[in-house]
C-alpha cells in the first residue's frame, strides 16, 4: 500500500504515524526507563498532502527543533522524529492545517519533543510556537509567525510578513524583505541584509543591524544597539533606548542624516558628509551613550 | 531634537504623545470595565487614531480562539429534549401515551425537569467559563512575575511552559520596572516634559508586550 498518495489525508497519516510511534515508544519505555528521552522517526512519512498555495498552518512543538523549508509545490511534507514522551496530533483541510506534538502521558510535565523538517508552499501563512527549541525558517513569502520562549529563531531569505517573538531566545534574520516585526526580551537580535520595513523591540537584548536598508524602528530598554555599514539606502531608522548604548558605524563620505541626542549620556558625533539620499537616522536615549563611528566598524561604546 | 509635544490627533506609532500616556493610565481601568462611557470612548478613539496604542489595546484584548468554550447551538434545548424523549420513550409517542397514568406522568415531568435543569446548568457553566480579560496594571504585574496565574486550569506541559516563561522574563520585568521608576521620578521633577513621558510610555509598551508573550507560553 502506498501511503504517500495524495488521496490519503494528513490526519490519516498522522494517525498511522501516531500508532507506529506509540508502539515503538511504549516498547522502548517498557524496556528501559532511559528510553523516555529517545526519539522515533515519523513513519510513514507525511508527504504529498495537497493544500492551497496560501494554506494557513498552525504548528505547535513544545521542545526540539523545527526546520521550515519552502518549495514551489502546493503540498506539505513532514519528516523527522518525535520523542518517546510525545505523540503527534493534527487535523487539516486543503486551506487549513494544524498539527504538533503533545505529551503522551497525562500529568507528564516534560515538554513533548520533536525534531521536524517541514516543507510548505512558499506563500503559506504559517504560525509556529515552541517553548524550548530552535526554529530555522527559510524562503517563506507569505506570512511567518514564530514564537519561542527559550532556544533560537533564525529566518533567512524570506519576504512577506514576518513576526518573531521570543523571551530568552536569540533571533537571527538574514536577507529578508517585506514587513518584519521582532519582539524579544533578553535574547540578542541580529538583522543582516534586511529591507522593507522593520520594527524591533527588546528589553535587555542587544540589537545588531548590518546592511540594513529598511524603514525601521528599534527600541530597547537596556540593550545596546549597533549599526554596521549604515548607508541605509535612503531609508529612515529610529532608534530609542532607555539605558542601552547606541553605536552607529556609518560611511564617512556617505552618511545618512543624523539626529542624535541622549538626555543623560554622552554623545559623540564626528564631522560627516550627511545626505538624505543615504537615509535618516534618529537616535534617542534616556541615559545611554551614543557614539557615531566614521568607518564600517562599530565604534567602541564601552563605559 | 524631535518635538514630542505635537498635539496632532493622528499618531503613526513612531513616537508616543501625551495622549498615549493618558491612554496607558486609562487602559487598565478600561479593560476592567471601570470607566464610564465617555472615558471608555476616549480610550477607544485614541486607539483608532494612534497605531502604537491600537496595538496595545488589540494585544491586551486578544484571546486565543482555543480559550473560548464552544458556543452552544441555538437548538441545544430542543435537541436535548428530543434526545431525552427518544431514549426515555423508546418507541416514542405511543408508549408515552400508554404510560400517562397520573403517577408515571408526574415522574416523567419530574425527570424532564431535572434533565432540563441539568442542561441549563451546563449551559450556564459553559458561558461562565468564558473568563473576562484580565486587566493589566499593578495587580497583574505582581501576578505575572510569579508562577501562580496561569496554573489553575492548564495541563502539566502548559504549567512547565508557563514556569519557563516566567523564569525567563523575571529579570526583564525587574529591569522594566526599574526603568519605569526612574522615569517616574524624573517626571516628578519635570511633570511637563513630554519627552520623558514618551520614554515612560515606551517602557510600559515593552512591559505590556512582554506580559503578553509570557501569557502566550501557557496558551
Amino acid at each position: 500500500m502506498n501511503l504517500c498518495t495524495r488521496d490519503v489525508s494528513l490526519l490519516t497519516l498522522m494517525v498511522l504515524a501516531l500508532l507506529h510511534t506509540g508502539v515503538m515508544s511504549a516498547a522502548a519505555q517498557a524496556g528501559n526507563g532511559a528510553a523516555a528521552t529517545a526519539t522515533q522517526p515519523i513513519t510513514p512519512k507525511l508527504r504529498g498532502f495537497r493544500v492551497t498555495p496560501d494554506v494557513t498552518m498552525r504548528i505547535y512543538v513544545p521542545a526540539g527543533r523545527i526546520r521550515l523549508a519552502t518549495w514551489a509545490r502546493d503540498s506539505i511534507a513532514v519528516s523527522g522524529s518525535i520523542g518517546a514522551n510525545a505523540s503527534l496530533f493534527g487535523g487539516s483541510t486543503r486551506t487549513h492545517v494544524k498539527f504538533g506534538v503533545e505529551a503522551r502521558m497525562t500529568g507528564d510535565s516534560t515538554l513533548p519533543r520533536a525534531e521536524l523538517t517541514i516543507t510548505i508552499p512558499r506563500a503559506a501563512r504559517v504560525w509556529i510556537k515552541m517553548i524550548d527549541g530552535d526554529i530555522d525558517a527559510r524562503g517563506t513569502t507569505g506570512e511567518l509567525e514564530a514564537y519561542v520562549v527559550r532556544g533560537s529563531i533564525a529566518v533567512h531569505d524570506a519576504s512577506g510578513v514576518i513576526v518573531l517573538e521570543s523571551i530568552d531566545a536569540p533571533v537571527d534574520v538574514e536577507r529578508t524583505s517585506g514587513d518584519l516585526r521582532v519582539r524579544g526580551s533578553k535574547g540578542r537580535v541580529t538583522l543582516r541584509g534586511v529591507s522593507g520595513t522593520a520594527s524591533v523591540a527588546t528589553v535587555s537584548g542587544l540589537v545588531s543591524l548590518a546592511d540594513f536598508t529598511a524603514d525601521g524602528r528599534v527600541e530597547t530598554i537596556g540593550g545596546d544597539v549597533t549599526l554596521l555599514g549604515g548607508s541605509l539606502g535612503g531609508a529612515t531608522l529610529d532608534v530609542q533606548t532607555h539605558s542601552g548604548n547606541i553605536a552607529l558605524g556609518v560611511m564617512a563620505a556617505r552618511s545618512p542624516v543624523l539626529d542624535v541626542a541622549s538626555r543623560a549620556g554622552p554623545v559623540k558625533l564626528p564631522p560627516l558628509v550627511q545626505s538624505a539620499a543615504n537615509g535618516r537616522i534618529t537616535a534617542r536615549s534616556f541615559k545611554g551613550r551614543i557614539v557615531i563611528g566614521t568607518t564600517d566598524a562599530v565604534p567602541n561604546v564601552k563605559r | 531634537m524631535t518635538d514630542n509635544s505635537s498635539n496632532d490627533s493622528f499618531n503613526d506609532g513612531s513616537l508616543p504623545t501625551p495622549e498615549c500616556a493618558a491612554f496607558n493610565v486609562a487602559l487598565a481601568e478600561y479593560l476592567a470595565g471601570r470607566l464610564d462611557d465617555a472615558d471608555a470612548e476616549k480610550v477607544e478613539l485614541h486607539a483608532v487614531e494612534c497605531a502604537r496604542c491600537e496595538v496595545l489595546l488589540e494585544r491586551a484584548t486578544r484571546r486565543s480562539v482555543a480559550s473560548f468554550a464552544p458556543v452552544p447551538a441555538d437548538d441545544l434545548r430542543a435537541t436535548t429534549l428530543a434526545a431525552i424523549a427518544s431514549t426515555t420513550a423508546g418507541a416514542g409517542e405511543p408508549r408515552l401515551r400508554e404510560a400517562q397514568t397520573p403517577g408515571v406522568a408526574r415522574r416523567w415531568r419530574t425527570g424532564v425537569g431535572v434533565v432540563t435543569l441539568a442542561a441549563a446548568a451546563a449551559l450556564v457553566l459553559t458561558v461562565m467559563r468564558r473568563e473576562p480579560v484580565a486587566p493589566p496594571g499593578e495587580d497583574e504585574r505582581i501576578v505575572q512575575t510569579s508562577e501562580r496565574p496561569m496554573l489553575s486550569d492548564v495541563n502539566a506541559v502548559q504549567q512547565g511552559a508557563a514556569r519557563l516563561a516566567n523564569e525567563g522574563a523575571r529579570a526583564e520585568f525587574e529591569a522594566l520596572d526599574e526603568a519605569a521608576r526612574e522615569l517616574e521620578r524624573a517626571l516628578e521633577a519635570a511633570p511637563g516634559d513630554n519627552e520623558l513621558r514618551g520614554y515612560l510610555s515606551s517602557v510600559r509598551s515593552r512591559r505590556g508586550e512582554l506580559m503578553e508573550r509570557v501569557k502566550m507560553a501557557a496558551m
